[in-house]
């Protein structure tokens, strides 16, 4: 290691950051370093020199931070702020709990029978994905009975075109194909079946 | 046995949970700590009485207005953070002024008080003290503020290079790089003068 290195050691030391181990590599160091033993004198002597001068406040700036301090509602303002956040934190916590609780009671069944007919945007959306992804739950939860077929999919499907949710486009007639023009935008992909198919 | 001033034993932080609860003696004690190392600190950084003063009363109102949101850490690192921020506002937004050992410019580093013949001073003058002090404050005026920081948070309050670091935003390594550069240039810049046995 170069003087550089121990110049560095001589700060951390006169910071006591310096590891024991390294403090007596220092210490061999310095006995035969002019340079280093320089540096650390310097800086010792930097130290010193400002030490014996150093400016202080004056009262009159001080007296005036502890007027500041003595008038300052700080416990009322903090308790305000606290109960602001917390009134705010509860309200959001609230609203979110509103929403998956009016999104996902759809999925019960007997909240589902009524909400399906009601025209439920929400209701609606979670009641399909529910379907599409999970038929076989979701047919448990209706209460039908397994298809003799076996494809639990397509009986899936039947329900949903029954109760006026789902319109398969591959299926349909040119008829209804017809009738697309006269839907709103917002009911375009799960707009009413014109006759059910079951 | 004496028991001693019960806020005096308390730690800062714990005083400015007093404070917090309505106790200003506690408040009182605080500054008291630190008011010489900040202060000393903020009137080196910015240079003139005028200019300390109203920065050391700055920190402290911020102190005042902020605590109710201070959470955790050390209390010193905390308020020398938000001294930090203030003088380095105060020293940037102010126009540079060329100071008598500002180098000339030339690659040998000479200062302009090297240049210029100094026939009021005898050696007499140059061993006071006072003088001492006032090439090395004009000296701490030469170097990078950054350094000149480190440098006074080192001897001026006393801080460890870890609390320098993290009042920075930088790594232990630079706070000690920059320490290592300001100690290197003070020494250059006050090479001709003795200050108790030290540069020469």
């Amino acid at each position: 290691m170069n003087c550089t290195g121990f110049e560095q050691y001589i700060l951390r030391d006169s910071a006591d950051e310096l590891p024991a181990r390294q403090k007596t590599k220092l210490q061999r160091h310095m006995e035969h370093c002019a340079a280093c033993r320089s540096f650390s004198r310097d800086l010792t002597a930097l130290h010193r020199t400002l030490k014996v001068d150093a400016p202080d406040a004056p009262d009159t700036v001080v007296k005036a931070i502890l007027m500041e301090a003595g008038r300052q509602p700080i416990r009322a303002r903090s308790n305000f702020l606290r109960l602001s956040r917390a009134v705010i934190a509860l309200a959001a916590g609230l609203m979110i709990c509103v929403g998956f609780w009016h999104s996902f009671r759809g999925l019960h069944p007997a909240a589902s029978r009524n909400q399906v007919t009601g025209n439920s945007h929400i209701t609606e959306v979670s009641d399909i994905l529910f379907a599409i992804t999970a038929p076989e739950l979701w047919l448990d939860q209706w209460g039908d009975s397994r298809p003799a077929d076996g494809n639990i999919e397509a009986l899936a499907k039947q329900i949903l075109i029954t109760q006026g949710l789902y319109v398969d486009f591959q299926e349909e007639t040119d008829e209804q194909a017809n009738s697309h023009e006269a839907l709103q935008p917002t009911t375009l992909l799960w707009h009413n079946s014109p006759e059910p198919l079951a | 046995m004496q028991t001693g001033n019960p806020v005096m034993e308390l730690s800062d932080e714990d005083l400015l949970a007093r404070y917090i609860k309505g106790d200003v003696a506690a408040f009182s004690e605080l500054v008291g700590r630190h008011r010489k190392s900040l202060y000393g600190f903020i009137f080196r950084m910015v240079g003139t009485a005028h200019d300390a003063d109203e920065v050391f009363q700055d920190v402290w109102v911020r102190v005042i207005r902020k605590s109710a949101d201070y959470k955790t850490g050390r209390f010193r690192g905390w308020v020398f953070r938000i001294a930090h921020n203030l003088v380095i506002d105060r020293v940037r937004g102010r126009k540079p002024v060329v100071s008598l050992d500002a180098r000339a410019g030339g690659e040998d580093g000479a200062s302009l008080a090297d240049t210029l013949p100094d026939k009021s001073r005898s050696p007499a003058d140059i061993l006071n003290r006072r003088d001492v002090v006032d090439r090395v404050r004009k000296a701490l005026g030469n170097i990078a503020v950054e350094q000149k920081e480190v440098f006074l948070m080192r001897t001026e309050a006393g801080m460890s290079f870890k609390e320098i670091a993290i009042v920075q935003k930088v790594s232990i390594n630079t706070a000690l790089a920059r320490m290592h550069y300001a100690v290197g240039n003070l020494r250059k810049l006050l090479a001709d003068i003795e200050i108790d046995g030290g540069v020469s």
